[in-house]
């Protein structure tokens, strides 16, 4: 029993952040690679979703996938004016700082939201950078969801409805 | 000069111009507001002769943005009496080419008294038509203007995250996904909306706070760069829900980040539909 409960409480010691990383094929998802092939180290918190640019990201997937827990979120592209499609990473650009400003605005701290360019000879600035966005995310904890508590606001109760209030 | 045009003179003037409109423009319909003829609320009314036009009002309750149901109708050849803020909407759907400027008759209104509740009236910073063909009331000068946004904040500039967070979670508990906020912004105009999608299935069945917030997240994110400020999703909530507080932060981010105004002009292209090279990086690993 004893051993269980401490058990526990190493696991909630040990923060492991689960972070959703959008890589861009032609450059970041191949500086993954380059830095597993080079057989860097860097930590493995992060679960990789490859997009064929990140002008194809759509920021409710950057949502979605804070709804569905993910405690941090890395999005990583060509540098600007390196884009295998011209100027995808320039509209992701607007598009990733707008949605950081309202993410920011409501709440989510800014270290869970992370973006970067990275090219695909990098692939020891991507180790780097995922070193450095597991720091972050560790630094500000277990994402809680985006409301505090979820549920009925305070004085609201179901099914208390006086009379008075039909007429 | 006078501050403001008062409702009644503005009235009488869009009576008169309506009547000018309808006899000598070859539009099809007109549309504008006028006194419901049971519920005596302020409604959106479409008129299609001059003699018609004598029932036309402008009250502090004129709050439909008659702009959205230019849309409906966009076939036709319309005239429409819009507020400052629906000639911003109206230059945004010509800068995104969805209605023919041909098929347009605006008749602006000049130094909007602004609407009563509503509080995107009162951080305005659109008070004359950006676009129009006829103009009722006076102008308000540019430093009318100025002088009377001095000092304005908007809503919750001021609170921390975190305070904003604890805020969001009270006003959205109340929220029931009735999309009324959607169905009210005239920027809201998609024939398929994302929330009625389920493939992929963006805002999940059920209605739990958490769940609501999402809802409103991914809405405001369909926002920057097409929201006017014109406050009309709040006014249109049953709830009384302060959403606009978000749409309205992007809003001034838009503006001091790109120097963007929605709506300003219609050759102006949308905000996420363009770049520059020298974009800041804000935050930015």
């Amino acid at each position: 029993m004893a051993t269980a409960q401490q058990e526990a409480q190493n696991k909630e010691e040990e923060f492991e952040p689960k972070i959703i990383a959008f890589l861009c094929n032609w450059c970041s998802y191949a500086a993954a690679d380059l830095a597993g092939s080079s057989r860097l180290q860097y930590p493995s918190n992060i679960r990789t979703i490859r997009i064929p640019c990140t002008g194809r990201l759509n920021p409710l997937l950057v949502i979605k996938a804070l709804d569905r827990g993910a405690d941090g979120i890395l999005v990583s592209g060509c540098h600007p004016g390196d884009c295998h499609y011209i100027d995808g990473n320039y509209y992701a650009r607007r598009r990733f700082t707008m949605l950081k400003e309202l993410l920011e605005f409501s709440g989510v701290e800014p270290e869970r939201l992370n973006f970067t360019w990275c090219s695909a000879a990098e692939g020891r600035r991507f180790a780097k950078i995922v070193k450095q966005v597991v720091d972050r995310v560790e630094s500000v904890g277990p994402w809680q969801g985006f409301l505090t508590e979820p549920g009925f606001a305070d004085g609201m109760e179901v099914g208390e409805i006086e009379d008075g209030e039909f007429l | 000069m006078k501050m403001e045009n008062s409702y009644k003179d503005l009235s009488a003037e869009i009576k008169e111009v309506a009547k000018k409109v309808l006899a000598e423009e070859d539009v099809d319909q007109l549309l504008g507001f006028a006194q419901g003829e049971f519920s005596g609320l302020t409604e959106p009314v479409i008129i299609k002769k001059a003699e018609q036009a004598q029932r036309m009002v402008f009250t502090e309750d004129a709050t439909p943005m008659l702009s959205k149901y230019l849309l409906e109708y966009k076939e036709k050849k319309q005239a429409v009496v819009a507020k400052p803020c629906d000639t911003r909407a109206i230059a945004y759907y010509l800068s995104e080419d969805i209605i023919d400027r041909k098929n347009l008759v605006i008749i602006g209104i000049n130094g909007c008294p602004g609407l009563k509740d509503n509080t995107a009236c009162d951080e305005c910073d659109t008070r004359n038509p950006v676009i129009s063909d006829y103009q009722v009331g006076e102008e308000i000068s540019s430093a009318e203007l100025a002088a009377e946004l001095k000092g304005v904040k908007y809503l919750l500039e001021d609170m921390t995250p975190a305070e904003r967070k604890e805020h969001y979670s009270q006003e959205f508990a109340r929220c029931t996904q009735c999309y009324a906020c959607r169905d009210a912004c005239p920027v809201c105009y998609c024939d398929h909306c994302y929330v009625e999608s389920n493939q992929p299935e963006w805002v999940e069945e059920g209605s739990s706070a958490d769940k609501d917030m999402i809802f409103h997240l991914m809405r405001t994110m369909h926002m920057p760069g097409r929201c006017v400020n014109c406050g009309a999703c709040e006014m249109a909530c049953p709830e009384g829900i302060d959403m606009r507080s978000m749409t309205t932060h992007l809003y001034h981010k838009a503006e001091e980040l790109y120097d963007f105004r929605p709506g300003i002009s219609p050759e102006q292209p949308p905000l996420l539909s363009d770049f520059s090279k020298e974009d800041s990086e804000p935050g930015f690993l």
